[in-house]
């Protein structure tokens, strides 16, 4: 699992790379914590993310609140979405193909 | 066309008439010129005969006498018509004293002016000291050369002839006769041209001719059968070619004409026979797609602890191995591989009845010799193109390991016991479809935790390489007896890679065919480490179970999770898991000693609930939805956890 920051006008990107195993959600969850104060808005770029479980899907819950709801998840695999509809969170996030 | 013959002709006619008129004038002037030197010689020869004649009464001192003038002038007034009549330049008389000095009597030209000119320079009394010529001397030997001779002064160009004449008194003079150089040069020149253009006229005609004949008989109608035959349409019939003639070139015509028939026959064969091996071909195909549809290039089961692999790599042409494993209504595998006779659609055919007749024996008698027999006696009644099978047919009892098995005329198979490969020595039997008495025997043995046995046809054994050397059945022990054969699949991947690199560059001649199955034991389990990342077994395990399968992430997700809840809350010290692989259903079993507990129990979290989702109860929802038919247990202890996963 692969983590890639940039920041821009307050509004962080995260590239996950690989897979986001329930060991891996513990690195997820630190670069959560270390976002700037004055981020705004997060966006995931999952176009090269090959897994994910339900610890991983915790921290997407995890963002989702600590945005207020300022999360877009981009370049979502057809294998992600699937795992993503099975936990009922496709109403709940914003996603963008 | 670069070089046509019509040209070459025309070049080489040009080059012939250059020669050959080139030739002729050469010929024609000579000629001329000599019939011209002849006739000079003649006429010159005649004047000094007349001459002779005409001085033949008078004294030469006579001549000289001054006082008979009127004698004098009378014979040159007839030596000039002498001269006159035979076309002559100059006639003259003279003696030659003993000093080489000419004194001239009389001299007469043909011509009036040149006459009287010849009178006064050269008249009687004249004398001249130029050097005498071999003719004259020759006359005054009385030995005259019959020759002129060419000289050059004020009278001209003229050639002389002399001749010796002897007067009455026995003094000696010469006669001199002179022709003119031009005037023969002239004559010369007409008769030349007289010989010569007719026949260069002649000749120019005669090549014309010669040349127009060719064209209209040769070069045209040649053309016009080139044109013919590079118009040539095998589609369409040949429309004869009438060249108006009965020649050869008619001939080479008619010739094509038959030809152009013959070839549109062989055209329409062709296509004919093409189009049949097409769909031969095509036939074939699909009895090598049905038949190959019948045995699975490769074949993976894992049940009940059996752990079977099977391989089949056909060869180009349709062969006719196959081989088989099912389990019967006993709990007993049936594991088997059979060589038929024969290639191609026949041997296909044969092989897929073999294939259901040997099943449906075996199910129906479970003993391998009851049911091969039975198969035999049945090949023996319906075989009319005496075709025949090898067969080794093994039935494995998974909860004790006892397995019989019976062989009909196939290669023995190898015990892999103790990570060395032997060779079984069975009853050796006879291949099916022979004889109606084949006595195919059972016999057993005990094939214990751990231990395989390899089955295979002798396509493996008799693959050749590069230097024609088979494959063999040593090497097939030595590759399996390296220690590291614990499992069916590592003994055909390792067969397969040995194989492929034995026959690197090489044709494949037959079916190449294996089976290995291992007695793993009922419950063959691996124990996990109890970590976040002691999972990595078992995702590695499922991976190579389902390689290339969509449903493998779902799959490792559904164990992630299931593996994830013990570690996190059981407060387990053991765990394990357990894989079989049976047909389409891949089924987990995970086993704990941590605290009871029943993950269906719990209720499933609504949708509602997002916003508490990062607190768990995913994992569970993700298990029942991947894995529907999951069940837990409680026994000895400890937590069971079945899930199978639909793997098609």
């Amino acid at each position: 699992m692969n983590i890639e920051k940039t920041t821009q006008d307050g509004i962080a990107t995260l590239k996950l790379t690989g897979w986001l195993e329930t060991q891996a959600a513990v690195e997820l969850q630190g670069a959560l914590d270390a976002l700037e104060p004055d981020t705004h808005a997060l966006v995931l770029d999952l176009s090269a993310l090959e897994y994910i479980s339900s610890a991983g899907l915790r921290q997407l819950v995890a963002a989702h609140k600590k945005m207020d709801g300022n999360l877009t998840l981009t370049h979502v695999q057809p294998e992600i979405m699937d795992v993503l509809e099975m936990a009922g969170f496709l109403k709940r996030l914003h996603i963008e193909a | 066309m670069k070089h046509s013959v019509e040209k070459r002709i025309l070049g080489t006619f040009a080059v012939m008439l250059v020669l050959i008129i080139g030739a002729s004038m050469l010929l024609s002037y000579r000629n001329a010129l000599a019939l011209e030197l002849e006739q000079d010689r003649a006429f010159a020869r005649s004047a000094a005969l007349i001459s002779n004649s005409l001085f033949n009464d008078t004294s030469l001192n006579e001549l000289r006498d001054t006082t008979k003038k009127e004698n004098y002038d009378e014979t040159r007034r007839n030596l000039r018509n002498i001269c006159s009549i035979l076309n002559l330049a100059y006639m003259y008389l003279y003696t030659v004293d003993e000093n080489e000095v000419r004194h001239y009597i009389m001299t007469c030209a043909s011509d009036e002016g040149d006459d009287a000119l010849a009178a006064e320079q050269l008249g009687l009394g004249v004398t001249s000291s130029e050097p005498l010529t071999p003719q004259e001397r020759a006359a005054l030997r009385y030995d005259p050369i019959d020759e002129f001779h060419i000289i050059d002064n004020q009278f001209g160009k003229v050639a002389v002839y002399v001749t010796p004449y002897i007067d009455a008194n026995g003094e000696t003079a010469l006669i001199g006769t002179d022709i003119s150089v031009e005037v023969r040069n002239s004559t010369v020149a007409k008769q030349f041209w007289t010989m010569f253009l007719p026949f260069a006229a002649l000749t120019v005609l005669a090549y014309l001719l010669l040349f127009l004949l060719l064209r209209r008989r040769m070069i045209k109608p040649l053309r016009v059968v080139a044109q013919h035959i590079s118009q040539f349409d095998p589609s369409k019939e040949d429309v004869p070619l009438d060249l108006h003639s009965q020649d050869e070139i008619q001939h080479i015509a008619d010739a094509f004409t038959e030809m152009s028939a013959d070839l549109r026959t062989y055209i329409d064969r062709i296509a004919t026979v093409t189009a049949e091996q097409e769909f031969n071909r095509a036939q074939l195909d699909a009895a090598q797609r049905i038949q190959y549809g019948m045995v699975p290039a490769s074949y993976r089961s894992e049940r009940d602890g059996i752990d079977i692999s099977g391989m089949m790599k056909p060869a180009k042409e349709v062969g006719g191995d196959f081989y088989d494993c099912f389990t019967l209504r006993t709990g007993q595998v049936c594991v088997l591989i059979a060589d038929v006779s024969g290639k191609g659609m026949a041997g296909a055919l044969f092989m897929a009845l073999a294939k259901n007749l040997v099943r449906d024996r075996i199910r129906q008698y479970e003993d391998p010799a009851v049911a091969l027999n039975s198969v035999n006696e049945e090949l023996c009644a319906q075989n009319p193109e005496g075709m025949f099978v090898t067969i080794f047919a093994l039935l494995l009892d998974p909860a004790t390991g006892r397995m019989q098995y019976a062989n009909a005329g196939h290669n023995p198979p190898l015990l892999l016991r103790d990570g060395t490969a032997t060779y079984l020595k069975p009853d050796p039997g006879i291949a099916l479809g022979l004889f109606d008495d084949a006595d195919i025997r059972t016999e057993t043995l005990q094939l214990n935790c751990g231990e395989g046995i390899m089955l295979y046809t002798d396509g493996v054994t008799e693959a050749v390489n590069a230097e024609r050397t088979f494959y063999g059945t040593q090497r097939l022990a030595a590759l399996l007896s390296d220690g590291t054969v614990t499992d069916s699949v590592t003994a055909t991947e390792l067969l397969r890679a040995s194989l492929a690199d034995f026959m690197r560059g090489c044709e494949q001649f037959d079916d190449i065919t294996a089976v290995a199955l291992f007695n793993r034991g009922a419950d063959a389990r691996t124990a996990l480490e109890l970590s976040l990342s002691g999972f990595l077994p078992l995702k590695q395990a499922i991976l190579t179970r389902c390689a290339g399968r969509a449903r493998a992430k779902k799959i490792v997700l559904a164990c992630e999770e299931a593996f994830v809840n013990i570690v996190k809350y059981s407060g387990a010290t053991e765990a394990d898991y357990l894989c079989r692989t049976d047909g389409s259903t891949l089924t987990v079993e995970l086993r704990d000693n941590g605290a009871r507990f029943d993950p269906f129990a719990a209720p499933i979290k609504e949708d509602d609930d997002f916003l508490s989702m990062d607190e768990g109860g995913l994992g569970i929802r993700f298990i029942r939805t991947i894995a529907p038919n999951a069940a837990w247990a409680y026994r000895d202890g400890r937590n069971v956890l079945t899930m199978p996963f639909e793997i098609k």
